[in-house]
Formats: C-alpha cells, structure tokens, sequence
C-alpha cells in the first residue's frame, strides 16, 4: 500500500537565477558577516549604472516589436513573419488608454509588420549600406553567418511552428531586458542553456544564432550615443549567443548511498545554484587569512554558529593548527571536531538519541536521513559505540568521501544543490533550519512511526467512529478515539478489506474468479430457479427436474428468497408484486428482471431509498442488490454520480445491469450475501462468556510450604567416586565393520577379537596414577 | 528577495516585458542606492559603538536580565547576548542592501521565536535589544537614512514580539 503519512509540506520556492544586490547579501550572509568592503562596491557600481540599466530596459521593451522583426525578417523568407506574433510585445502606455476595436488593431499591427520589414529590406538591400556597416565602428555587432544557414520559407514552416519560433524570439529579448535590469546574467543562463538540443530538433540551431545576432545589432542601433550602456546590452546578448552554444548538460545525479539512487537534478536547476554556496576548500597554498576563513566554515558547519566569535572558545586548538599547516586533512579536523567535549555537550548530551543521530546528519553529510533502514542502521552504531562511533562511521562512509571528499568542508545540500527527497520533505526542511538544535524532539522517527500504520481506516469517509456499521457514509468524529492510533487515512483510492462469506477460493478481489466464487456449505443458500424453455408463450412443464445442489425447484420458493434478501422481510401484506410473480411463474420475465421489479418496488424505494442519506442508500443497496459492500470511495462516486443524474431507478438499474451482477448471478440466481466486512463479522458473532482466569479453580489455594531436601550428611571420599576409565576393564573391539559390496559379494565377515591391555590402537596411553581396585579406599 | 527579482518573477510568470510601473519602482530603488550602501557601512562600522550602548541602555532598563537567574547572567551568557544583538544589527544591513525583508525573515526570523523560548530568553527583552539598537543607530543616521534603517528595525522588533 501506498505510504499517506507525511512530514508536512513546507512551501520552498527556489530562486533559480541571481540579482546583484541578492547575491552580494547572500555572500556575506555565508560568511557570518556584515556586508564588506568588495560588495560595497559592486554594488555602488550597480546602483551607479542603474539608472542606465533601466533606461535600456524601457527603450527595448519600447522597441521589442522592431527588434524582433528585424531578426525574424531576416532568417524567415516569403511571408510576413511579425503577423504570426499572438500579443502585440509592446506593453499598452498610458497614452492608449482608450482600447482598440480589434479591427483597428489589426490594421495597427499590419502597418507595424510592414515598417519593420521596410527598415531590414533597406539594410538587407543596399549593398552600399552594408558595407559602410562593415567598414564603420559597428564591427561587435556585425552579423556572422554561421555555416548550415538558410533562410526558412514561411509557407512551408508551418503556421504553429512560425507562431512558436516568433514567440521564442521575444522570448529571448525578454530575458536580456530582465538581465539588464537585475544587473546579473545568470537568468539568461539559466533560462538558455540546454535550449540548444531543443532548437537543433525543432528548427534550425543556425537561424537561431542569426536571429540573436540581428538582436544584438537591433538593440546596439538603439544606443548608438551611449557607449556604455550600449557595451552593456551587447554583453548580455553575447552570454546568450555563448549559452546556446553549449551543449545540453546532462542531469546531475544525487551523490550519495547507493540505496537513495535515482536522484536527478534539472541541469539549469543546479546552474542556478552554481555560486550561491560557497565552497571552501583547504589548500597548502593559501594565506592566513583564506585559511582562517575555511576555519570558520568548518566550526560553522559543525556547530551551526561562528563558536569562536560567539562563546570565545576555540574547540581543538592542536589539531586547528594542524589542520593549517597541512599535517591533517580536513575531513581529520572535522572529525576531530564531532569527537570533540564541546560537540559532545551541545548536539549529543543534551537529545536523545534518535535526535543526535538526525542532528549528526546534517551536521557531517549535510543532509537529512532519507529511510528508515539508514535511521535504524545508525541507531544501532550509536547505540552500541556512542558519539564517537557515529561520528567516525559518518566520516567513513563513501558518501561522505564521494561529495565532501578529503579537503573540502562539509554544507549543507539543500534545495538548488542537490535533488531533494519528497519523502522526508518537512523534516528535512526543519532540519536545515537554524533553530534545528533548539528542538529536542526526534523529527524523522516519528514520521517513520507513522509509515507503519498497516491498515487503513475501513471507514471510506468519516473518522472510523462506526462501531454498529450503520452510518456509513457519514462522518461523525469520535470523541473518544484514542490519540495514539493514528490509521492511515482513507484514500480515494483505498480498497475496505471483505471478508469472503464462506465463499471458496474468492481469488483476487474484482477478478472474474472472484465474481464466479460459489460459496460452500457454510455459506449462504444459493437459490437459482430452473426455468425450462418452453419456446413460446406456454405454460412451462415444471417438476421433476433433478435439482442442483442447493437449487430450489419451486418458483413459490424462489420468488420468497428474492423477497427476503432485496427487501429483508418477505414482504407485508401488498408490498409484494402478485403481477410480477405471475409473469416469472409463467415464465415470461427472467429471475432478474423479477428482482429489479422488486428493486423498484414501492416497498423498496421506500426501506432503502428514501429515508436515508445518499452514500448510505447506496451502501445499504449495492449489498441488497448485489450482495457485497462497495469497494471504496471510487465506488461509491460512481453511484452517486448515478444517483444525481438519473435517481433511484437509474442507481437501481446500474446495479442490475452490472458486470458485478451478470457473472455473479446472472439470469437465475436469487442474490445472496457474497461478502461482508469485518465489522459485520464481529456484529454478528454470538459474543461468548468470557470468563477471567481464576487459579484457585485449578488447585488448592492453601499455601503450602515446598519439601525441603536435606543435605546428605554421610561422610563422602574419593572411594565413593565411581570407577571408569580403567585400562583393564577397557574393551576394545577390533574390525567388527564389514563392508558392502555393491556386487552383491559379502566378504568373510571377520570375527570380532578381543583384546585388552596396551596392544590396541584405541587404547589411551596409561594413566600416570592407577587406583587399586581392591583397595577402595585410596591413599 | 529584492524588488528587482520580485518584479522580474512576476513579470516573468506573465511572460511579459516589466511594466513602466514597475521599471519606476526600481528606478527608485536604484536612485536610493548610494543611500542604502552607505547607511550599510555606517551601521557596519560603528556596529560596536551600537551594540555597547544598546547594551547599557537594555541592563539598565531590564535590570533582571543580567541579575542572578536572569538569561544573561554571568560574562558568558551576557556576551552571548551581545552577539545575538550584533547578529540582528547584521540582518538590518542585509534588508538595507536589498531593499526588502526577505533576507532578514529567510536569515532570521522564521524559527526565531521557537529557539528563544527553547533556551528561555525573554521575547520582550529581545525586543527591548533591538528597540535600543534602533536608538542608538538613529543618532549616528540623519533623515531619510535613518527612516530607511529604521523601518528594519521596526521589522525585526515586530516579527520578535
């Protein structure tokens, strides 16, 4: 069954690209630190040029349709490309406040087409022209044909395809406005790479390179006067070209145990990550300061906090300077770390051990705990060796060496590092959190406890508070329901567990096998009709027929049984059917077309129909009708779809007209209780007297005092000791084995020969002491 | 998250060009740089002077709390105290330098409540701490930086009590 039970879903959404003033606070954050002189400044230099930025950014959204229209001009041919644009680029202006009618709008865009593919014919054209282009101060944004290129024709492309290829154009300008804006590229990065697969497949790789360098001449033209912000759109553009150009990365696995394999992370998901944790790395090589940075990280990782700025303790000073001077690794420094009293005091001593484990996790691999088994697994090594036994198996292990390797000091593989894991998604995400070791209460093992809930509630829709099985459907909360009990819930596609009514081999549940299943003799009477085919209209012969087990040979019968099992009684005075009976003696209608006209009855329609609430009509009917209860909520759903669409009648005849009910009765066979659930079962028991154990029932409730047994009080020697193992009395019996020839020919059996003394080869050596057999008494 | 990225998310998630509104937005905020970097670096340098004075102001005003069974008796623990208020000090500079509180509430403030209660500081005097802080960085800022500081201030003194 499925696993319902859930840590919580904390919302994350991933920043997949960077801003300048985001990335700069998100460094000194890493760092425990206030923002520094460096970021300062890049970003003094950011907001300096941020007026420039914007500028640029408004003039290109302002002019998007011509710059898309100048590419699209060029590597589309034999058609006005800009007419397959869905939405005009433009944003609508103040000034345009009065909207269009569509016509006028129409007639607008045309006319737009038109002056961007005049402007690109006049550039494209005039050889003169492009030659002073080549010649002039323009030569970073001259177009470039790369090999392969020709120019689409519109016709043939297709109208889908033309739309698709005009909205990625704008597409592209999009981002570079956004780039500019953030003052970062990475969201055209992010955003693009990978694309190049895609373009390859879906149009041409080469006319898309095109189309970007049009762009970027498109733009650059627009900032002919401002060199510096003209250098700034080129730039972008160029990351975009550059991007492109790069083949599809693959998808990152997730390093780690080979149990948790299968892990992917989105290549332009880890792109987006790139940068934002630091990673710092030991090296021989660096100076005081770059290692007493890595330092810091590595108390940070392990004790969540700067430990040395805050409680003024350095936590193993010697192996700190060893660590510097490049005598022990640093997966040695982190280990003497766990190990260390301090370590001990703050994230061991102080949980229990469920939590120190999970706690260890994050503080040495920089993950959560993804099972159960490797919760139970660490468990026991902490259990068994204590701290320093986790600590050392953590550091051990392969992960740790495949991602953290010797040098490096371990962080935390949160979201955008690492594929994250649904299964312990809000243990994990409370893990990561900086209060994580203000919270003493182990998170992973309770959500464990919770997987274990084997069954669900059998009650498809309320609390599991229906102790008589009468309000099914509804839901009643139980105010005494214990707390501890937690069932899994009950799931739209839960099935209840049935109990087979003394049918034999019942099979897989909804199976044909389990539709055909005939019950034994402990079940339910089957009561089928036999009706001879008359080939007309004439009364039928009847009697005499050798009946099947259990078959009922008379219709009077037959026709009671029906009554009982739909209607539950055999039916009062005028609630039964003297028409229909008539028929089906006649043999006119079929034994189930007597039981729907029985189903439709007045009497009924009136038990089970209108007196209840609708999941329960249905209940109450499908194990009339059909003899079992539904299998679930889907079950259920679908009545009641019924029910709401065409009534009683129509719920009616879909039961009668089910599969369910053709295999399992069919034409003949009166209805009879297939299946019931557990509850039922446990109703319908007879309960029986129950009575406690009472000891005195089964012996003497006088207390009695235990026979004492008294110590032998005779003098006791070396003589008592029974004598063996004497030599002389040794009998060695030599070649009593005869062997079997497969020939059948015996040998001469040998005759078995006595022997005594030392002359036989089983015979031990002489013991060093010999006791005198008539002596007794010894020395 | 700043007001730059935020604009670009939601513009993104329209698929559309960033709107005239909110390219004036940034363009405030942009024009406000030179303001916010160096109400950063004032409140950087001077960080010692801020924390030590609201400090003095904070165990003169809650004298219960550096007393005998207070939180941050003792050298150790009163140290530790000064700390938390240098590390929210850092946090204003952060929501200064990007122009929004996410930083602060992603860095700080989620969970913070929780981990006060589970070592038994008093929210209030926490409060109180940044309250001082506020004070005593508002007479080294005039005008418009200070109104700029402040208002992270307030934040953090708002998500705290």
């Amino acid at each position: 069954m499925t696993v319902t039970a859930s840590s919580g879903s904390t919302r994350v959404a991933p920043q997949r690209y960077d801003t300048l003033p985001l990335s700069s606070v998100r460094q000194a954050e890493q760092a425990d630190r206030f923002p520094d002189g460096g970021e300062l400044d890049s970003l003094i230099t950011f907001f300096q040029s941020g007026q420039r930025r914007v500028e640029a950014a408004r003039r290109i959204t302002a002019n998007a349709e011509a710059i898309v229209a100048k590419a699209a001009n060029r590597i589309f041919a034999g058609g006005t490309p800009l007419s397959y644009l869905d939405a005009p680029l433009t944003p609508a202006t103040a000034a345009e406040a009065t909207p269009l009618a569509a016509d006028q709008v129409a007639f607008r865009r045309s006319v737009q087409t038109f002056v961007g593919e005049a402007t690109t014919s006049e550039g494209r054209g005039n050889l003169i022209r492009r030659l002073l282009d080549g010649a002039g101060g323009d030569a970073d944004v001259r177009v470039i044909l790369p090999p392969g290129f020709s120019p689409i024709a519109v016709g043939r492309y297709g109208t889908a395809r033309m739309k698709k290829s005009i909205r990625d154009l704008a597409w592209f300008l999009r981002y570079v406005s956004y780039a500019l804006v953030a003052g970062d590229p990475s969201i055209l990065a992010v955003n693009t790479r990978g694309l190049r697969d895609v373009l390859e497949k879906a149009c041409s790789l080469a006319a898309t390179n095109v189309a970007l360098q049009e762009m970027r001449a498109a733009a650059a033209g627009l900032f002919k006067d401002e060199p510096e912000t003209r250098a700034l759109v080129i730039q972008y553009f160029n990351v975009l070209i550059a991007e492109l150009a790069v083949p599809t990365p693959s998808a990152r696995q997730r390093l780690g145990s080979p149990v948790n394999q299968g892990l992917q992370l989105p290549a332009t998901y880890a792109l987006g990550a790139q940068g934002k944790a630091q990673r710092f790395n030991m090296r021989p090589a660096m100076s005081g300061a770059q290692k007493a940075e890595v330092m810091r990280a590595a108390y940070r990782q392990v004790f969540e906090r700067d430990i040395v700025k805050g409680y003024s303790l350095e936590v193993c000073p010697v192996e700190a300077t060893q660590v510097r001077q490049g005598q022990i690794s640093m997966r040695e420094f982190i280990r003497a770390l766990g190990r260390s009293k301090e370590y001990q005091r703050q994230f061991y001593g102080r949980f229990s051990n469920s939590r120190a484990v999970e706690l260890a996790f994050r503080h040495f691999l920089g993950r959560g705990i993804s099972s159960r088994e490797e919760f139970t697994r660490y468990f026991d090594i902490v259990s068994a060796q204590g701290l320093p036994g986790l600590v050392d198996s953590l550091l051990n292990s392969m992960e740790y060496a495949r991602v953290f390797g010797e040098e490096t000091v371990p962080f935390l593989r949160d979201l955008g590092e690492e594929a994250q894991e649904s299964a312990g998604w809000g243990s994990n995400r409370k893990l990561f959190r900086f209060s994580a070791p203000f919270e003493g209460a182990p998170q992973y093992v309770t959500l464990y406890a919770s997987y274990r809930q084997p069954l669900a509630d059998q009650h498809a829709y309320g609390g599991g508070n229906d102790p008589l099985a009468l309000t099914y459907g509804a839901i009643f909360p139980s105010s005494t329901a214990m707390v501890a009990t937690r069932p899994a819930p009950f799931s739209y596609d839960s099935r209840r567990i049935l109990i087979g009514n003394g049918l034999a081999q019942p099979g897989q549940m909804d199976s044909p096998q389990f539709r055909q299943a005939t019950p034994r003799r402990v079940g339910p009477r089957v009561v089928r009709l036999r009706q001879i085919a008359t080939g007309g209209s004439s009364v039928p012969r009847r009697g005499g027929q050798p009946s099947v087990r259990n078959t009922e040979s008379s219709t009077q019968a037959v026709i009671n049984a029906v009554y009982v099992q739909v209607l539950g009684t055999s039916g009062y005075a005028g609630e039964r059917n003297k028409v229909e009976e008539i028929k089906l003696e006649n043999g006119d209608i079929s034994l189930r077309e007597f039981v729907r006209q029985v189903a439709r009855s007045k009497a009924f329609r009136r038990r089970y129909w209108s007196a209840l609430y609708i999941t329960k009509a249905i209940e109450v009917m499908h194990r009339r009708l059909l003899g079992r209860p539904t299998f679930g909520r889907w079950e259920i759903d679908a009545y009641f779809d019924t029910a709401a669409r065409k009534g009683f009648y129509g719920v009616v005849d879909r039961m009668l007209d089910s599969q369910d009910y053709n295999d399992c009765f069919g034409e003949d066979t009166v209805p009879f209780e297939r299946f019931i659930t557990p509850a039922d079962r446990n109703a319908r028991q007879v309960p029986g007297l129950n009575q406690g154990f009472d000891a005195s029932r089964y012996s003497d409730p006088v207390g009695r005092q235990r026979p004492e047994i008294r110590a032998d009080q005779r003098l006791r020697t070396t003589g008592d000791i029974t004598r063996r193992n004497l030599p002389d009395q040794r009998t060695v019996v030599r070649g009593v084995w005869s062997a079997k020839v497969a020939g059948g020919e015996t040998p001469a059996a040998t005759t078995p020969t006595r022997s005594s003394g030392p002359g036989s080869i089983r015979t031990s050596p002489l013991p060093s002491r010999r006791w005198r057999a008539e002596d007794g008494t010894g020395f | 998250m700043s007001i730059v990225s935020n604009s670009i998310i939601n513009a993104d998630a329209e698929a559309r060009y960033l709107s005239p509104g909110e390219l004036d937005q940034i363009k405030s905020f942009v024009a406000a740089g030179q303001r916010r970097v160096r109400v950063a670096q004032v409140l950087s340098e001077s960080r010692e002077r801020i924390v030590k004075s609201a400090g003095a102001a904070l165990f003169q005003r809650r004298p219960d709390v550096i007393s005998p069974g207070g939180n941050a008796y003792g050298e150790e623990m009163t140290a530790t105290c000064l700390r938390d208020m240098d590390y929210y000090l850092r946090l204003v500079t952060y929501g200064v330098v990007a122009g929004d509180v996410t930083p602060i509430e992603e860095i700080g403030v989620i969970g913070a409540k929780e981990m006060y209660r589970a070592l038994g500081t008093p929210l209030d005097a926490m409060a109180e701490a940044v309250r001082e802080m506020k004070n005593a960085a508002m007479g080294l800022l005039t005008g418009a930086d200070a109104e700029e500081a402040g208002f992270y201030f307030d934040y953090i003194v708002g998500a705290l009590s």
